[in-house]
């Protein structure tokens, strides 16, 4: 009995050397997803929004999104997942440095752009931005905690014994 | 403190634990750490076997394939079904609902539906406060888009509701892990067994559920998460006695702390002999309790990373250092230490175990320097193993893996 073939599906691609759509004008572009194990970040836009000088070249974005795990004095421990492939790693970012003072709660989501740009004399500049979301609760989750913790005061009340 | 000359037997070096590596008749445990959470499997001289927490969800949920818990599960029921016996477990104990101590716990439950005989927990299952404490977790969680984290909030949910399924519907008794509680008991080969729970006290366990009702009144006020409720400060530790035999699981249970008391509480309840020490919440300061670590004088010291010791996450080398001085500390994983003077070394040589080949990113701009990628299939089977006879003595020691003996350098050396 002969073994079975996996046939993988042709896809039709426009040819490489055809013009695509046009793109936007600005910096802001939108990169294809090429799915991997998670797709991680869709719709979500990839831009620099400053640049070092003004002939400065940007290249080699990566976009993650992540998740605040730990938060220390000086730094904070972050879970990032890579756009759109979905790689996961986990990062330290300085407070100071990397988040501008910002100690976002543990729990928050992060948008973070990196890239580099050659400004020109062989110069590499490295660039970051961050943006936070922390958690935020809408009007129906607040109101079933409501009811919970209604429920748990009663409780907390009956055992008794908060001392403090 | 290295194995040669001490109380310690030199290690077996093996890739993966097997039940064939411990010892028959004796009391036994492995702990599982491949780089970023935890969990325990203790066979009991009688042939009965215990899960404490989980450190991996699985590949497969099905067959378990990927959580180093239930392949070592599925070795021993094999092993079992060759003798014509059949396989249960005596108990599944979460310390506590941290997603580095209940991964794969969920999944673990569901494949032994009606064959477990006793789940442990704190918090107390299926009252107010699982569902406060998972609430509490899902809101604190940003954004609305679904990321590959929310395993861990559904790891969370699952193991929550199969330990009420476990004691509600599959007729597995159910006992709350706090201080002083008898958990298991019965005499083997003449001598005394007992596992009890030595943490945590009553006292921070009310604590800790004002701090998640304030944790949660903060939430429902200011609609953002400021306010911070730490499980570790509520967690499970157990005390295994068997004999001369003894064993110190400490889970995450943590030193005075504000208006927790965690180990200074309990620790004149903890006499020696302890031959055996799963040290606890990775060996991080907030944790050593110098008093009971010179009081119990224990030959051997296990460790498990928390997050790869990256940055500052425990285990530290300085504290490695500390406990190094008394007892032979063994690491699960290679901790992400820099290289630097004073920082304990690995003893023994590394065994050829193949690197994972997943990259961190593909776009290799190097602005995020500090990235290192979670562990991959090379770690799952990081562990280290010990078994004890009933007088106390440490007849096998294995170490599975990437997991070695750390010592100061000056004693690296030293080791053959």
């Amino acid at each position: 009995m002969g073994a079975s073939r996996l046939v993988s599906h042709f896809r039709h691609r426009a040819p490489r050397h055809l013009p695509g759509p046009p793109r936007p004008p600005g910096l802001e572009t939108q990169l294809d997803l090429r799915p991997a194990r998670f797709v991680v970040g869709v719709g979500e836009p990839v831009h620099w929004s400053e640049l070092a000088g003004e002939r400065a070249a940007p290249v080699c974005p990566a976009f993650y999104l992540g998740r605040v795990e730990e938060v220390m004095e000086d730094e904070v421990l972050a879970t990032v997942w890579e756009r759109p492939s979905g790689r996961e790693a986990s990062v330290t970012l300085s407070v100071e440095n990397q988040l501008e003072g910002r100690r976002p709660a543990p729990g928050s989501l992060l948008r973070l752009w990196t890239w580099l740009e050659l400004p020109g004399g062989g110069e590499r500049v490295p660039r970051l931005k961050v943006e936070v979301e922390p958690p935020r609760l809408d009007e129906p989750e607040r109101q079933r905690l409501r009811a919970l913790v209604e429920t748990l005061k009663h409780e907390v009340a009956e055992r008794g014994g908060h001392d403090a | 403190m290295t194995p040669e000359g001490g109380k310690v037997p030199p290690p077996t070096r093996v890739d993966q634990i097997r039940p064939e590596h411990l010892a028959d008749g004796a009391l036994s445990l492995v702990v599982f750490g491949p780089g970023r959470g935890e969990a325990m499997v203790v066979l009991l001289p009688d042939g009965r076997v215990g899960v404490v927490d989980g450190c991996r969800e699985p590949s497969s949920p099905d067959t378990g394939r990927g959580d180093p818990v239930r392949e070592f599960l599925a070795a021993l029921e094999q092993r079992a079904g060759l003798r014509g016996e059949t396989f249960r477990l005596a108990f599944v104990c979460l310390t506590h609902p941290h997603d580095d101590h209940y991964a794969g716990l969920g999944r673990l439950l569901e494949a032994y539906r009606s064959r477990v005989d006793a789940v442990w927990s704190v918090p107390e299952v299926g009252d107010r406060y699982a569902e406060a404490l998972r609430s509490y977790v899902e809101v604190t969680h940003a954004g609305r888009e679904p990321l590959p984290d929310d395993v861990k909030i559904r790891g969370l949910q699952r193991v929550l509701a199969e330990l009420v399924e476990a004691h509600e519907r599959q007729g597995s008794s159910f006992r709350h892990v706090g201080q002083g509680k008898r958990l298991l008991s019965k005499v083997i080969q003449s001598e005394f067994l007992e596992l009890s729970a030595c943490g945590p006290a009553d006292v921070d366990v009310k604590h800790a559920q004002f701090a998640l009702v304030e944790g949660l009144e903060s939430l429902i006020a200011e609609g953002e998460h400021s306010a911070r409720f730490d499980p570790n400060v509520t967690s499970g530790a157990l005390l295994i006695r068997w004999g001369q035999a003894g064993m110190l699981l400490g889970g995450d249970l943590l030193c005075k702390q504000g208006r927790h008391l965690g180990w200074d509480e309990v620790c004149g309840d903890i006499h020696p002999p302890i031959q055996v020490i799963k040290v606890a919440h990775h060996a991080s300061a907030e944790a050593h309790h110098e008093g009971l670590w010179r009081r119990l004088g224990a030959a051997l010291a296990i460790v498990t990373p928390f997050k790869d010791a990256k940055g500052t996450m425990p285990p530290r080398p300085e504290q490695i250092a500390r406990l190094a001085q008394d007892a032979v500390v063994a690491i699960t994983s290679v901790p992400a230490w820099p290289r630097r003077a004073g920082v304990p070394q690995a003893v023994y040589s590394t065994p050829q175990v193949p690197r994972s080949r997943r990259s961190v990113t593909s776009a290799r701009n190097g602005v995020l320097s500090s990235m290192s990628p979670p562990p991959g299939e090379a770690d799952t089977h990081n562990a280290v193993a010990v078994s004890l006879d009933a007088t106390g003595k440490l007849v096998r020691f294995v170490l599975a893996g990437k997991a070695n003996v750390y010592a100061p350098p000056a004693r690296a050396k030293a080791a053959p």
